[in-house]
């Protein structure tokens, strides 16, 4: 007879009943009275104007008008376990995650801060739409640094979802057992300041105990409704930052359900998923690498929907809730205007997609309000462009830093952004994204560049078109002027476009003081002592197509003396090789939205000297990248040494055979800008 | 006669039951969001409420209800009504004027008016009206309400909130859109008592006025005598009118301080108003202040004031001190576990280290605050001990009950960390954010602070150093001494052998103390050791792009008893330059940059934790065929807030080069008096580490 081990939410339910049978007095009500005083105890009776309560063991009597509030502490499962016994006579379960030895575990995984014994979760979906995900985990902390993962929240929506702890245990090392405390716990607004906004909540906690040798086990429940507009999705990664002795989802369903039912998966063993059980056993602890892809891009992947929809669906049911492909009257209006209207007057409020119930706001809404998410940004915009007559649709994205969106469970969650598409008469498209204040007419986040979306207006998924890198400029040149004593005078400017504009157009928040003194900071560089002289910019305001800025300034100590020798670097030119620093990877690369930049510099010695030595020419070449530099004296100008560098990055993504190479040409780079240059006296 | 009586007894029955049982009244939450008022009482599982009973297991809180009204004599304050419209015309053209002077702000708060009452029941009531113009989009956070108050204790109120744009269009903040809701907090942080009330006013535009005047009420303060109003003058915005009234009842003293007042306006005016005392700070048209690199706190710089009913600290000593002394503990388990902790060490230094480290590693940092008590002093070290997590208060309450157990006096100390700025303690009034301890082994007082995770003893976190500490349990007030720079130090010994073809193999041994030790300490402890040599390979190309770690070893990160020590040899591609006949070598990691001089004049200190030293004696092997040209002078400064000496020294061989270098931070605090001075060191000694060391190409080696 084959033996099927009952799932641990059956048994939870048998130990629920029983534990109430069992139910001890309970301890951990926090008496506050009106004085400020606290005390911990168990509240035994109220009664003719007194409180009798036990603290600390000794019987102690408040009198109840002196009591500001009493916070009772919840019965949850399993309180009455004293001891690891205990535990482990109720469920197997237990036993098997105590089993194993702190040394063993350590032996066997010596980079873990925590080791997941065991990480279960059961989905139940039902005809009427109603869903509940349980979730049961057990984890051994192995070192001081995995003492956060006693830290831990669970959101949800109040009214509309539950959300449960129903145990919450420390087993400490010599088998103690600490219970969650609900003075350790708190149901919070995560968009409190915002009543507009102000839905989700999470229940955040912490377990006690949490030191090396204890286990923890920890189970929870979250319960809702699904429904086209509100559909339950679980997206779940098997590999996370701590190696997992077995990590699974069971999907529970009704027969009449199983058919409206979506799931799909990636990177999992063959025949995942049989029998409604994904399991993986011995995931691997995930070590984070600069530049590495979202774990969701190798590791195994479930996602499930409920109920089933077609892209289509997706798309128009969102569309209905956000007040449809509106148009709001605006004729005559150029979009570049109305990009900037809605960039400049709608204030920005960084609450995502999905914090948000009952969809965005209508753009008539948004614009009355004059604040909108991401999203509501760009429904405005759209329906602006549209009332101005112009062809524009939305289309939802997800971040390429997210992972693939697994095209085949239609769903709305994991597409956070949104953008644009402007279309001209002769077809020719713009794309407009409205997340900044900062994103100019044309400009998109590196984040979606490359990135699938959501076209709401066919329902079709479409690929975000990504920058060539000359849009995603920074071009930098330097003139320097060396007198005798080492001094140099320098004059400085940039242009920037795509996201390096973006990025620096945050400094119109700065009063003209405050960016005077930023600009001091910037000359200042790898130096101490310069002196700002000069400094004019464009108006970040107006998220020009390009941003200039100019600076000159005075450096006390450039070249260094050196018998009838100058010598000097050039000024404020390193660039960091730190990504690149370790010698191999696991993983392959991954970047966000291409890049070029291009500086020159110009260095001209004190009369009387002339150029004696300079650094090397360099080419490196890769699939997706490029830099050539060159040092050379000026053949047309004595004294005069040129430097010229272009880097350019169009890839995003490579695999980790070409680190080697790329890694050579950024660690050349580096050191090519820190190369010494010479002048000597004639 | 009878008959009337009976009904009379009937009548007050009937009256009693509409009523419900007597006693105080209560509003209890049931875990399933459900509220019931009434009288409270308990018996067994059963809790009554009023009529109702409710299983025990259903009820998650209880609160007794407080009436949320304040009595007043009438007339006390004046009314916060909204302005008319010349006024706010004035307003505007003020503040206009005034923006020009400080081109780029956000916004000009042109009325900052606050009113802070304590009223004769005791309740303590602030009532606040602004005026702003919005100048920029950043400022139209002016018409974000976001208002906090403790349920049960206190509540706010809107009086109204308005925008007024350019063209005189009103739109007035409809109050039900106003929402409470349960902030969050980050991660360490759990405080269920806090509420905020929320709205936004609509219409608020670049160029509006915004106006909204509110009414904050602690009807059932903890200690009605802690009335401690603060009011501060300046912001980064220009303030036009920032006026603060501090009402107290008629003969009931104040106390108070003011800082960066100018002189006129530190002395308040005094009027009696319905039976009141009130005083009035002010202070018109104040630019706003341009925050500089490693300033102190904004409360240090910006004119301020504060209150206090107290002229003597007993009271604050009395109360925090008791809550402080009923917590520290030495229950059976604390003598065991204490005893278990300093195992066979002997001297009280030796105890005192094992318990420290002990406090460090084994309560987790998790802050949880439920009343005034836990506020100020934690939980009683038993409970903290039992939940494995605790906050500073906590740790420091442990500390002294496992230091109690072993015979060693200590107290928790208050304080307000450097970088908030300084606490206030020339008058009675609680001041601060963190708690240390103040340690006696041998009777010698020493600060040690259990909240770092990665300080060994008798080292403690910097933010500590230089504040004033009070110590409620002996009614002391301290200084924090900072520790010298050799108590935050970087020792580091360095061997570099170059090669003629311009490749370098380095051996570096560092050794730490204090603030620089734990730094480093905690940071590789929170590193997988497989990810140690990646990581360090990383560190290496800041200072040598492409240099390769052949060797890094730590001492054991985890043991707090002994020093830190890293060891580090790698090799370097590129270590030097080797260019027609030159070699050209700049030694790594040797130069000194100072960002907080950036700017040629500053308004602000420079404010830094503490004091710092770094020594770095680096041997370098030079290379074969080439000679040094010309020795670079060596560099003394021996300034009032940096000491540097700097040298390089030839082998008589020419063979070898010794370069040795020491900074020293020797101060936190370098006023703006002696910036300059201090700037023009700094670049010498940044210039100096820059060192350029030439090689020539000897006779030898242009043969080789």
């Amino acid at each position: 007879m084959r033996h099927t081990r009952l799932p641990f939410c059956r048994v939870l339910s048998a130990l629920f009943v029983l534990s109430f049978l069992l139910f001890p007095a309970l301890g951990g009500e926090a008496i506050y009275l009106q004085s400020g005083e606290e005390y911990v105890g168990t509240v035994e009776r109220i009664a003719k104007g007194q409180l009798h309560a036990l603290v600390g063991g000794q019987a102690q009597t408040f009198p109840l008008d002196q009591v500001h509030r009493i916070e009772f502490q919840r019965r949850r499962l399993l309180d009455d376990a004293a001891t690891a016994a205990d535990l482990s006579q109720r469920a197997p379960f237990f036993a098997e995650a105590l089993g194993p030895k702190t040394e063993d575990l350590r032996r066997r995984f010596p980079q873990a801060g925590v080791v997941v014994l065991a990480d279960e979760t059961v989905v139940t979906l039902n005809a009427s739409g109603a869903w509940e995900i349980k979730r049961f985990e057990a984890w051994r902390i192995l070192a001081d640094r995995g003492a956060d993962s006693a830290m831990r929240s669970l959101a949800y929506f109040p009214g509309r979802q539950e959300a449960e702890v129903l145990f919450g245990l420390t087993v400490a090392p010599d088998g103690a057992v600490g219970h969650l405390a609900d003075t350790a716990m708190k149901d919070e607004a995560l968009y409190s300041r915002l009543p507009a906004y102000n839905f989700q909540h999470r229940l955040r906690f912490t377990l006690k105990g949490a030191v090396p040798g204890a286990t923890l086990f920890l189970a929870t429940a979250h319960r809702g409704r699904a429904s086209l507009l509100e559909p339950f999705v679980l997206d779940e990664v098997f590999w996370e930052e701590a190696p997992a002795l077995k990590r699974s989802v069971r999907l529970a369903v009704e027969e009449k359900t199983r058919d409206l039912v979506a799931t799909a998966t990636a990177n999992g063993p063959k025949d995942w998923g049989k029998d409604g059980l994904w399991e993986v056993k011995d995931a691997p602890q995930l070590f984070r690498e600069p530049r590495m892809a979202p774990v969701e891009s190798f590791a195994p992947r479930l996602v499930i929907a409920y109920p089933k929809a077609e892209w289509p669906d997706v798309a128009k049911a969102f569309l209905e809730r956000a007040g449809g492909a509106a148009a709001l009257p605006t004729k005559g209006v150029p979009p570049r205007a109305l990009f900037d209207q809605v960039r400049q007057s709608i204030r920005l409020e960084r609450v995502p997609l999905e914090a948000l119930p009952d969809g965005p706001a209508a753009p008539a809404t948004t614009l009355v309000r004059g604040y909108g998410t991401r999203v509501e940004r760009a429904l405005l915009l759209a329906a602006l462009l549209r009332g101005a007559g112009h062809r524009a649709d939305v289309v939802l994205a997800r971040g390429r830093g997210d992972g693939p969106l697994l095209g085949t469970a239609p769903r709305l969650p994991g597409l956070t952004e949104a953008v644009v598409r402007l279309a001209a008469a002769d077809g020719k498209e713009t794309w407009l994204e409205a997340d900044s204040q900062d994103r100019g007419f044309g400009e998109l986040a590196p984040e979606v560049q490359g990135g699938e979306g959501l076209d709401l207006a066919t329902g079709k998924l479409v690929t975000i078109p990504l920058a060539p890198p000359a849009a995603e400029a920074r071009v930098r040149s330097v003139e320097a002027e060396l007198a005798p004593d080492g001094t140099a005078t320098v004059r400085e400017t940039l242009k920037l476009t795509g996201h390096f504009a973006a990025d620096l157009r945050q400094l119109k928040d700065l009063t003209e003081d405050q960016l005077q003194k930023w600009a001091a900071r910037y000359v200042g560089g790898d130096g101490t002592g310069v002196d700002l002289l000069e400094f004019t910019h464009s108006d970040f305001n107006n998220a020009n197509a390009e941003e200039r800025l100019s600076f000159a300034y005075r450096m006390p100590m450039l070249a260094e003396k050196a018998g009838s020798f100058l010598v000097l670097r050039l000024p404020n030119a390193s660039v960091s090789a730190t990504d690149v620093g370790r010698s191999t990877r696991e993983r392959d690369l991954f970047w966000e939205g291409a890049e070029r930049e291009e500086t020159t510099f110009v260095l001209r010695a004190p009369a009387g000297y002339a150029v004696y030595a300079v650094g090397p020419k360099l080419e490196k070449k890769g699939e997706g990248w490029s830099l050539a530099a060159e040092f050379a004296a000026d053949p047309s100008a004595k004294g005069v040494v040129r430097f010229r560098e272009t880097w350019e990055r169009s890839a995003l993504t490579a695999p980790k055979a070409a680190y080697a190479a790329y890694r050579d040409a950024r660690i050349a780079r580096s050191r090519l800008r820190g190369e010494v240059i010479v002048f000597v006296k004639e | 006669m009878k008959r009337l009586a009976a009904v009379l007894v009937l009548l007050a029955c009937g009256l009693a039951a509409c009523i419900g049982p007597s006693g105080p009244k209560f509003v209890v939450e049931t875990w399933d969001g459900q509220k019931h008022a009434g009288a409270l009482r308990m018996e067994g599982d059963r809790v009554g409420v009023g009529w109702r009973t409710l299983n025990r297991e259903e009820v998650a809180l209880a609160v007794q209800e407080a009436e949320a009204t304040a009595r007043q004599a009438a007339g006390a304050v004046e009314g916060l009504q909204p302005l008319s419209d010349a006024e706010l015309a004035r307003y505007r053209e003020r503040a206009k004027a005034i923006a020009a002077k400080a081109p780029g702000s956000d916004s000009v708060l042109c009325l900052d008016y606050g009113q802070e009452i304590l009223t004769p029941d005791g309740k303590h009531i602030y009532r606040y009206h602004a005026v702003h113009l919005v100048l920029k989009e950043g400022g139209r956070k002016a018409g974000d309400l976001t208002l906090g108050f403790e349920e049960g204790r206190s509540r706010e109120r809107v009086f109204f909130a308005r925008s007024i744009s350019p063209d005189g269009r009103v739109q007035w903040l409809d109050p039900a859109t106003l929402e409470v809701a349960t902030p969050s907090q980050s991660a360490q942080f759990l405080d269920t008592r806090g509420r905020v009330l929320s709205g936004r006013i609509p219409g608020v535009e670049v160029d509006s006025l915004v106006e909204y005047a509110y009414e904050y009420l602690n009807y059932n303060p903890d200690v009605p005598d802690y009335f401690f109003p603060s009011f501060y003058f300046q912001g980064d915005e220009a303030f036009l009118d920032s006026v603060i009234d501090v009402a107290v009842p008629k003969g009931r003293k104040l106390n108070w301080t003011t800082r960066n007042m100018p002189p006129e306006a530190r002395e308040p005016k005094r009027s009696a108003r319905g039976g009141y005392d009130v005083y009035r700070w002010e202070m018109h048209d104040i630019p706003p202040y341009t925050p500089e690199p490693a300033m102190p706190h904004r409360s240090e710089i910006v004119p301020a004031v504060h209150c206090s009913l107290f002229f003597d600290w007993n009271e604050l000593h009395k109360r925090t001190g008791g809550y402080q002394r009923e917590r520290i503990e030495t229950t059976p388990d604390i003598v065991a576990l204490a005893k278990k902790i300093v195992g066979d060490a002997k001297s009280d230094d030796e105890k005192l280290a094992a318990v420290y480290h002990w406090v460090q590693r084994n309560v987790n940092y998790m802050s949880i605050k439920g009343s005034l008590s836990s506020g100020w002093a934690g939980h009683p070290a038993s409970e903290t001990l039992r939940n494995g997590y605790g906050d500073c208060t906590d740790k420091a309450i442990v500390l002294a009950s496992l230091a109690k157990a072993v015979g060693i006096v200590a107290y928790p100390a208050i304080l307000q960390t450097n970088d908030a700025g300084q606490a206030v303690t020339d008058i009675p009034f609680p001041d601060a954010n963190h708690c240390i301890s103040l340690v006696l082994p041998d009777g010698k007082p020493r600060f040690i602070d259990s909240t770092a995770t990665d300080h060994r003893y008798p080292y403690f976190r910097s933010d500590d150093h230089g504040v004033k500490a009070i110590i409620h349990i002996t009614g002391q007030i301290l200084d924090v001494p900072v520790p010298p720079p050799q108590d935050n130090l970087r020792e580091s010994v360095q061997e570099l052998a170059l090669k003629a073809d311009g490749t370098g193999e380095a051996v570096e041994k560092n050794a730490y103390t204090g603030d620089y030790e734990a730094a480093i300490r905690g940071f590789w402890r929170s590193v997988p050791p497989a990810l140690h040599a990646h990581m360090m390979q990383q560190y290496l190309q800041r200072r040598c792009p492409g240099a390769a770690c052949t060797g890094f070893q730590l001492s054991d990160v985890d043991d707090l008893r002994k020093p830190l020590t890293m060891e580090i040899r790698y090799r370097i591609p590129g270590a030097a330059t080797r260019t027609r006949d030159l070699y050209i070598f700049s030694p790594p990691a040797f130069s000194h940059d100072f960002p907080e001089a950036s700017l040629q004049t500053r308004k602000f200190p420079i404010e830094r934790p503490t004091t710092q030293e770094m020594r770095t004696t680096l041997q370098v092997a030079c290379p074969p065929g080439y000679a040094l040209v010309g020795l670079p002078e060596p560099l003394a400064v021996h300034g009032k807030h940096l000491w540097f000496e700097g040298s390089v020294a030839a082998a008589p061989d020419g063979k070898s080069l010794t370069l040795r270098q020491t900074l020293k931070y020797l101060t936190r605090r370098v006023p703006p008096e002696d910036y300059a001075e201090y700037r023009a060191q700094a670049t010498r000694i940044a210039g100096w580490s820059e060192l350029k060391l030439v090689f020539r190409e000897t006779k030898t080696g242009a043969e080789k």
